[in-house]
């Protein structure tokens, strides 16, 4: 094989690679859900949430928290460590997490959070 | 998010050349870094761009991991298998060709792997649930086949010796849970400095490196070794504890007898179309099977269709950037290894990987290095292949897998 060839096709292929990134990156994103719309359809699907923390209880390995945007859900999430949650009753918070169900009510185990403001 | 993911892939490139050129700094270091970050990272960028950055690091190395490999005789566990042929062809003045082989493996295998990914998709599920209890057996096979290659009595005891020796070491170091980086000391002693040793001891003279524009490989010989590599580095994708290393023996024993050209573009490609098709693994059976793949999932949780294509794309560009950016650097360590004496190369790099194996993983590392050498001078003083050495994975995932 030619080095020219050689060349030719992993320029076509990064040209190529580059066309379908074009295309694709505006579907990326993963989509924020209204709390009205998780339904018990959604179960174990990976969902991304904002919301006004309205409750919140701060344990050893547990932090559980009231989210409402005004509709209101449970978001629990599980701690490595035993630290205090850097959030406060008002703040505005961007999680990512698992649609699960407990005792028959519908609630995300938080995957990641964030502090928006 | 395109500029965005523009930028992720540019900076996971980067970061793959320092891995890949850097002996005993994996991606997975990167990868776990990048985990343990992401909660921060997230202040800033989106998640998809962290594993858009992973997937072109991993790439970019599959392409440039070779060149240590080939010049400084330095592998890591994907390219250990491709340290032989390719110092074979340095030590003719073809370091340029060895290293432009791999990366003909790697770059049209990828695309191979790439058009071939719906089917894979679909069939992918099937096969793991099918094969999954005999992949243990299958891998027996390979080795049994391996062994009973070799010619004569006296051979193919050697062979199942070293291959016995390779596997003990390697559940002893697997199974050390206070060793950092327990492949690194053992691979780099049974194909790296085993044979700059050999090299040594035999007065070898690096002679004057070609530049050749072009390598001639017949077209149906070339077919069958990425052939070989898309099966294999498929194959492995799907299955846990599976690596480069064995899909190398897997393929060149199911497809037969490769000439050192064509097991160079075959161990280019593995090592590759693994990278690509692992995330089919976790797209179509939810499995993480290798560090970057890990590391994916642990900052994504899961990938959707668009997900992967994106990732997919990521792989075609980068792998195409990988192509010019190996084949230039290339020509960098054509004139390195000119310019050096090659008795005082060999003599750097092996005082190098000591102190690396010292830094990783203290005075055990350094024991470690010390047998694994010795076992892997072995095979050129019986006359054997350097691949029974390879038992030191393959045991421990042939035993994981029957037992």
């Amino acid at each position: 094989m030619k080095e020219q060839t050689l060349l030719k096709i992993a320029l076509i292929t990064a040209l190529l690679g580059l066309l379908i990134v074009y295309l694709i990156s505006d579907n990326i994103e993963i989509k924020e859900k209204n709390i009205e719309k998780i339904t018990i359809e959604n179960i174990d699907e990976f969902v991304k949430l904002t919301g006004i923390v309205n409750n919140i209880v701060d344990t050893e390995k547990v932090t559980i928290m009231e989210i409402t945007q005004p509709q209101e859900i449970t978001v629990v999430l599980f701690k490595n460590e035993n630290k205090t949650m850097p959030i406060q009753q008002g703040n505005e918070v961007e999680i990512f997490g698992k649609v699960d169900e407990y005792e028959g009510k519908l609630e995300i185990i938080a995957d990641r959070l964030r502090v928006v403001r | 998010m395109f500029l965005e993911f523009l930028i992720a892939a540019l900076l996971g490139i980067i970061a793959g050349i320092f891995t890949g050129l850097i002996p005993g700094i994996h991606i997975n270091l990167v990868s776990i870094l990048l985990v343990s970050l992401s909660a921060f990272l997230m202040d800033f960028v989106s998640l998809p761009s962290l594993g858009v950055f992973i997937i072109s690091m991993a790439i970019a190395h599959t392409f440039l991991n070779v060149l240590p490999a080939i010049f400084l005789g330095a592998p890591d566990a994907d390219t250990a298998l491709g340290v032989l042929p390719g110092h074979k062809l340095l030590l003719q003045g073809k370091g340029y060709e060895a290293v432009k082989l791999t990366v003909v493996g790697s770059l049209l295998s990828l695309i191979l792997a790439i058009s071939l990914i719906p089917f894979l998709i679909i069939i992918a599920p099937k096969v793991y649930e099918t094969l999954q209890p005999y992949i243990g057996w299958i891998l027996l096979a390979v080795v049994i086949y391996m062994i009973s290659a070799e010619k004569g009595l006296d051979k193919k005891f050697w062979a199942f010796t070293v291959f016995l020796m390779a596997g003990i070491l390697g559940i002893l170091v697997l199974t050390m849970s206070n060793l950092k980086q327990p492949l690194f000391p053992m691979l780099s002693g049974l194909f790296g400095i085993s044979m700059l040793i050999v090299s040594l001891s035999n007065k070898v003279e690096i002679p004057k490196q070609h530049i050749t524009d072009t390598i001639k490989i017949p077209k149906f010989e070339n077919f069958r070794a990425l052939i070989a590599a898309t099966f294999s580095g498929s194959f492995i994708s799907f299955f846990p504890g599976l690596g480069p290393a064995q899909a190398a023996i897997l393929g060149s024993n199911i497809i037969g007898r490769l000439s050192t050209y064509t097991f160079l573009i075959l161990i280019g490609g593995i090592d590759t179309v693994n990278m690509a098709v692992s995330l089919v693994s976790l797209y179509a059976i939810d499995k993480a099977r290798n560090g970057a793949v890990l590391a994916i999932r642990e900052i994504l949780v899961t990938i959707d269709l668009n997900t992967l294509i994106l990732f997919l794309a990521i792989a075609l560009l980068v792998g195409g950037i990988a192509t010019f950016l190996t084949l230039f650097l290339t020509k960098f360590f054509v004139k390195l290894v000119e310019k050096v004496n090659y008795q005082y190369l060999g003599l750097s790099v092996i005082l190098l990987i000591t102190i690396l194996v010292f830094y990783f993983s203290s005075w055990l590392g350094l024991l470690i290095l010390l047998v694994s050498t010795a076992i892997g001078i072995v095979p050129n003083i019986v006359n054997v292949k350097r691949s029974h050495s390879m038992g030191c994975l393959m045991l421990p995932v042939i035993l994981f897998f029957v037992l």
